[in-house]
């Protein structure tokens, strides 16, 4: 039997962007660094025939996910959207992100949205403490381009266990924030 | 579209046996595991050239995490030498060319069955158990959609129920291995049937555990800090086995957990259930350097 | 403790595998073409256990494992996982079966007639013991009948839904990519229609059995009559992506309704498998019968059923009760010698007690 020993270059990019992808929900907050920037290299280390999706303004990213043989579905029903939380008016087309049931709080949607984790001072938003597991006490951070009402409406659609996990994406930069983590605006 | 971008070169298997569609399924499922600590995670749960039973939940998601820069250990019941334990870590070096270590500290992925090393596992490490099975509501509700259900509203009162039982026909909890456990304070998972000694291990631990039962289909875990608390009664403490006095006769190290070894003349021995921490303890005492990682217990207790 | 312990384990499991191929010796391929051509029925059973239909893969596997089923299917089902899902085929209805072998047990005669077919229902089970003298066992030849059957036959169960003798659930059109697919997707409950049908075409045969006859002995409410019983070759058609179907070649099939008065209707129950497997199709078309009932008997339960009969699965933890449990093992002693140290403690004192009590009682 011969077996190949070394991955392909796309089956390591796809470990490599799952690795991140696994520890940014593990550590809550802290930023993680992806093997190539933007949505489309983290959709590929998961999204597939088998999954659904929803893509808020970046037609190119959908057709991208389109060929994965994912189906385009509405937000309410998709397991992974794709989605700016810049203004109350994003944030309000996500209040209907699907949150699982309590007997499959798995059922749950994933949603990525793009964040600026840099510290100009302009657009830093408001300071956010984090805790719950995965964070050893509590952490503290500010994300950019995720509008204020955001955290509001995340803190009434969770219902732990049942909610939606996010993921923040700046580039390469990535955090995680699971359902499971307390978000206090301070 | 054409054939040619639907298919690739022909080979016998992917790197690390699952192909990327099924790395893909567990992906997705790990990170449900984490976002809902204990909370078990349904899989497709594909065979793999093991018995089932045999390691082959834990298999899949070692071979999901794989990477030829993998630092990779696994034990059977503690021991690095075990059959079924040699037969795991062969596959994935045959499959993932990865590098083998029996050390827990130099490891980066550890696949075990029953036991959580004695050395402290870091937050860059990865636990993942072996799990014959994740249902803790088995010995009251054999029925899995019941079962589910009962998660669901968090109705563990026939788990506390039988904890009592016990204390009143034998005025102990019984409960040996598998100790039920409350995670995130929602969901009670079984920890897999590691000792009571292990279960301490897991609460807000440094590291990551990824727990999973390929046979039931099953994948949970237990992120970084995060609290895992057994059932026990405010008025009866939860009690380790009584280890703590053993003393290893191979090694002389005490204060650990141990194999008992029954003698003919009716005694017996004790041998320390992780064996490459005694090998360590062996090679340091005979003058070699070896570096013995930080342990969760210390002088038999449990340090926090 | 030896430096090289982990080295034990490695050269313990390479000297047991090679004890157990030593048995089996060299594997050729005129090995596995006597296996395939010679063991047609056990290929066929095994081909459908793996959902895989490949005569000679299942052919080296039975080879490979010597004959032990279990380890010939997880060779199999293994083997499967890898391979990627290129396409889907077309649907096969009843009436494009080339049907070689159609009994009806409901009706003595049924629309297409009955075909006896390939079977040795009707053999008298005799050992041919001449062949172990170097006899050669030479069947008779065949004797065509005076006008061909026709290859392909009509739905019984259509002609009784036509009068109206059983309910009518028309089919669901879904498409390709969306059909569920129990290699892929977890087993749930309450399950799915398709989950259930694939799981019991991939069930194990004795399992299915076991389970069936406890239902067909009355642990449940059905009294199944073999409404249909086919053995057949189903034509596996592709739909090219310009459009024009065609046949990709053909797979022996296996299918059974089992009808019972439910009510005041008639209910079927419905098996098909890859490859000829008739005692199967007939204990699981029971089973799917007797579970789809309301308040069904624990035996033929959903979940007891699945969960019982998935070959892989049920072997794999069977066997794994070989595997050390030590630790568990010295888990559950450390409790029960607690209680033991517990109850001695608590004699010793009662029996102190006792003895004060006696002593006091003593003094005048």
């Amino acid at each position: 039997m011969s077996l190949e020993l070394l991955p392909t270059a796309a089956e390591s990019r796809t470990n490599a962007a799952f690795e991140e992808l696994m520890w940014a929900l593990a550590r809550p907050g802290l930023i993680r660094r992806l093997p190539l920037a933007g949505f489309a290299a983290l959709a590929e280390s998961l999204i597939d025939r088998e999954c659904s999706f929803h893509v808020r303004h970046d037609a190119a990213l959908a057709e991208r996910l389109a060929e994965t043989g994912a189906r385009a579905v509405s937000l309410a029903d998709a397991d992974y959207v794709f989605a700016p939380a810049g203004s109350p008016e994003d944030v309000t087309a996500l209040a209907g992100l699907r949150v699982g049931t309590l007997s499959y709080p798995d059922e749950a949607a994933t949603l990525f949205a793009p964040a600026h984790f840099g510290q100009e001072p302009a657009g830093r938003g408001p300071r956010l403490r984090l805790s719950g597991p995965g964070i050893r006490e509590a952490i503290t951070l500010q994300a950019g381009g995720v509008d204020p009402s955001f955290w509001p409406m995340r803190e009434s659609a969770i219902r732990y266990p049942l909610g939606f996990d996010l993921y923040l994406v700046d580039g390469d930069g990535l955090i995680g924030i699971p359902r499971s983590t307390k978000v206090e605006v301070l | 579209m054409k054939l040619s971008e639907l298919t690739r070169p022909w080979s016998a298997f992917s790197y690390g046996f699952l192909d990327e569609s099924a790395k893909r399924e567990i992906r997705r499922r790990i990170l449900k595991a984490i976002a809902v600590p204990g909370y078990q995670v349904p899989y497709a749960s594909r065979e793999v050239p093991i018995a089932r039973g045999w390691g082959t939940g834990g298999l899949q998601v070692t071979l999901t995490l794989l990477k030829p820069d993998a630092v990779v250990k696994v034990i059977d019941q503690g021991a690095d030498d075990s059959v079924n334990a040699s037969s795991i870590r062969k596959f994935v070096s045959r499959v993932g060319g990865t590098v083998e270590t029996g050390d827990t500290t130099q490891a980066t992925l550890i696949q075990s069955r029953h036991r959580i090393p004695e050395e402290k596992l870091r937050e860059d490490q990865i636990l993942v158990l072996q799990v014959p099975n994740p249902e803790p509501l088995r010995p009251v509700q054999p029925d899995m959609s019941v079962a589910r259900e009962m998660h669901a509203d968090a109705d563990y009162g026939q788990l506390w129920l039988i904890l009592y039982e016990q204390l009143v026909r034998s005025g102990r909890i019984m409960q040996g291995a598998s100790y039920p456990s409350m995670v995130n304070g929602r969901h009670v998972m079984t920890p897999s049937p590691i000792p009571r000694w292990d279960v301490p291990k897991l609460n807000r631990a440094d590291h990551l555990t990824i727990l999973s039962a390929g046979r039931e289909k099953r994948i949970y875990a237990v992120p970084p800090y995060t609290s895992v608390e057994p059932l026990v009664f405010d008025d009866v403490p939860y009690r380790v086995e009584d280890h703590q006095d053993k003393a290893c006769w191979r090694s002389g190290v005490r204060g650990f957990f141990m194999n008992e070894l029954p003698q003919e003349d009716g005694s017996s021995l004790y041998e320390l259930s992780d064996s490459h921490f005694g090998i360590k303890h062996i090679r340091k005492a005979a003058g070699e350097a070896v570096s013995i990682g930080e342990t969760w217990y210390r002088n038999g207790r449990m340090a926090r | 403790m030896a430096y090289v312990a982990t080295r034990g384990g490695e050269r313990a499991i390479e000297q047991a595998e090679r004890l157990y191929r030593a048995d089996i010796g060299a594997i050729g391929r005129e090995r596995v073409e006597a296996v395939r051509d010679g063991l047609p029925y056990l290929v066929d059973r095994l081909m459908g256990e793996a959902s895989l239909y490949e005569p000679d893969l299942a052919a080296l596997a039975l080879a490979q494992s010597g004959g032990d089923l279990y380890e010939a299917l997880l060779l199999l089902r293994a083997y499967r996982t890898t391979q990627p899902r290129l396409a889907v085929a077309e649907p096969v209805r009843q009436a494009d079966l080339f049907t070689v072998r159609r009994i009806s047990a409901a009706f003595k005669d049924i629309p297409g007639g009955q075909i006896l077919g390939p079977t040795l229902d009707y053999s008298h089970r005799l050992l041919q013991v001449g062949v172990l003298n170097g006899e050669e066992y030479r069947p008779a030849p065949v004797e065509p009948a005076a006008e061909p059957a026709p290859a392909t036959q009509p739905s019984l169960a259509e002609w009784q839904k036509a009068q109206d003798l059983i309910p009518d659930h028309p089919a669901e059109s879904v498409e390709p990519d969306e059909i569920p697919d129990i290699t892929r997707e977890p087993l749930l409950f309450p399950v799915s229609r398709a989950h259930k049908l694939q799981s019991l075409a991939r069930a194990d045969t004795g399992g299915t059995l076991a389970l069936g006859y406890a239902t067909m002995r009355g642990y449940g409410a059905v009294h199944p009559t073999v409404n249909e019983l086919r053995l057949a070759e189903a034509p596996v058609r592709m739909r090219h992506p310009c459009g024009t179907v065609f046949s990709a070649g053909r797979v022996r099939v296996s299918q059974t309704e089992v009808v019972s008065k439910s009510g005041g209707s008639l209910q079927l129950g419905f098996s098909a498998t890859f490859g000829w497997n008739e005692v199967k199709t007939i204990a699981a078309a029971t089973l799917d019968l007797a579970s789809g009932q309301p308040d069904p008997h624990p035996a033929s339960n959903e979940e007891f059923i699945l969960y019982h009969t998935e070959a892989v699965e049920s072997s794999g933890f069977c066997v794994h009760f070989k595997l050390p449990h030590y630790v568990t093992f010295q888990s559950h002693l450390d409790a029960l010698r607690r209680v033991k140290a517990d109850r001695q403690q608590a004699a010793a004192i009662a029996a102190e007690e006792e003895s004060r009590h006696e002593t006091n009682e003593a003094v005048p």
